[in-house]
């Protein structure tokens, strides 16, 4: 075997050894990083499409409403109050039903889902970023929101 | 040099290359159960969802049953080909009503469940609720799809209305199914 072959075949060697090694004890602990909850949810695939199913019970809703509007304003009749305030109270219990229930339904999603992220990206621990204090400084290297939107969107796609 | 120039080449290659494995029945239920299963949690429900072609679910349903041969394996997967089915796993917590839960994976759940495959959406054709009677902590669900033998990417959807569980989605890309393992039967 030439020399140069030996040289290269040694250095291919090294590389591999430093690899395994590195992968096997020598990887740094990862660390403490914080999300954006805001932009989190946000751009969250799920509660897009929660939120856009919710819009069209609203807006059936609505319909009902400005229908009963327009009898009223061109009749006048006062038979068309009591159903009208009665759509106007359904809109609003839908409205705060559902809102209750969608969070908890994201939250629900969500939670398994970050914590396989921090499983797999070997993380300590993941600080929510709500912008209520909480997180009052963060280094941009520490900011894995994007990284997570895309895992997460990606997770609920696929399926895990 | 060349010598090590190919060498390290034909590394490349080998672990570039996809091919379509043939494999005996264990090992192909094993790796379709790694490979074409997905999960999904929500709250304290967690969803299972093992993709099922007509060579799985022959060799599901001929397991344990010594007097199969191969040609009867063979007649049970083209009697199934052309269609792909879900085993979906449902594992809730103790439930109160039962008697709603077995109602509406029976009756109603079906109405809930699509698949998207390319463009086209399609509906089960077939439904099969298994009623573990509260034996064992999941309920299973087979659901089948007249799908053809389009190599097309699949996407079922489940908006479960008994736990209240939206878009439970399970996805399977072209080339997963492309590069799904073959059997071997002898």
């Amino acid at each position: 075997m030439k020399k140069i072959d030996r040289i290269v075949l040694y250095l291919l060697a090294v590389l591999l050894v430093g690899y395994i090694s590195y992968n096997l004890i020598g990887r740094p602990k990862e660390r403490l990083v914080y999300v954006d909850i805001g932009k989190l949810l946000e751009n969250y695939k799920f509660r897009k499409e929660l939120q856009g199913a919710a819009d069209q019970n609203i807006n059936r809703i609505k319909l009902v409403i400005d229908s009963l509007k327009m009898v009223q304003k061109a009749t006048g009749n006062p038979g068309i109050d009591t159903p009208l305030h009665k759509a106007q109270y359904a809109l609003n219990q839908y409205y705060e039903i559902s809102n209750k229930e969608a969070t908890q339904k994201i939250w629900d999603r969500l939670n398994p889902v970050i914590e396989q992220f921090g499983k797999d990206k070997h993380l300590e621990m993941v600080i929510g970023a709500n912008g209520a204090g909480n997180v009052l400084y963060g280094a941009k290297d520490r900011d894995v929101t994007d990284e997570l939107i895309t895992y997460v969107n990606a997770q609920y796609e696929k399926g895990s | 040099m060349k010598r090590v120039v190919k060498l390290v080449m034909c590394a490349l290659a080998l672990t570039a290359c996809h091919t379509k494995q043939t494999l005996p029945p264990s090992a192909f239920m094993a790796k379709m159960e790694q490979q074409y299963s997905r999960k999904v949690k929500a709250g304290k429900t967690e969803y299972t969802i093992q993709y099922a072609n007509a060579d799985f679910m022959a060799c599901q349903e001929l397991d344990g049953r010594p007097e199969t041969n191969t040609q009867q394996f063979r007649k049970r997967v083209s009697e199934l080909s052309g269609n792909v089915f879900f085993i979906v796993k449902i594992k809730t917590p103790v439930s109160s009503d039962a008697n709603r839960m077995v109602m509406y994976y029976e009756q109603e759940a079906e109405k809930d469940v699509q698949l998207l495959q390319g463009d086209s959406v399609l509906r089960p054709v077939l439904w099969h609720f298994e009623n573990n009677y509260g034996l064992s902590p999941y309920n299973s669900i087979v659901i089948g799809f007249a799908t053809g033998k389009k190599d097309e990417s699949l996407q079922l959807v489940f908006n479960d209305n008994y736990t209240q569980t939206p878009m439970i989605k399970a996805s399977y890309s072209k080339s997963e199914l492309e590069n799904l393992p073959n059997i071997s039967i002898n």
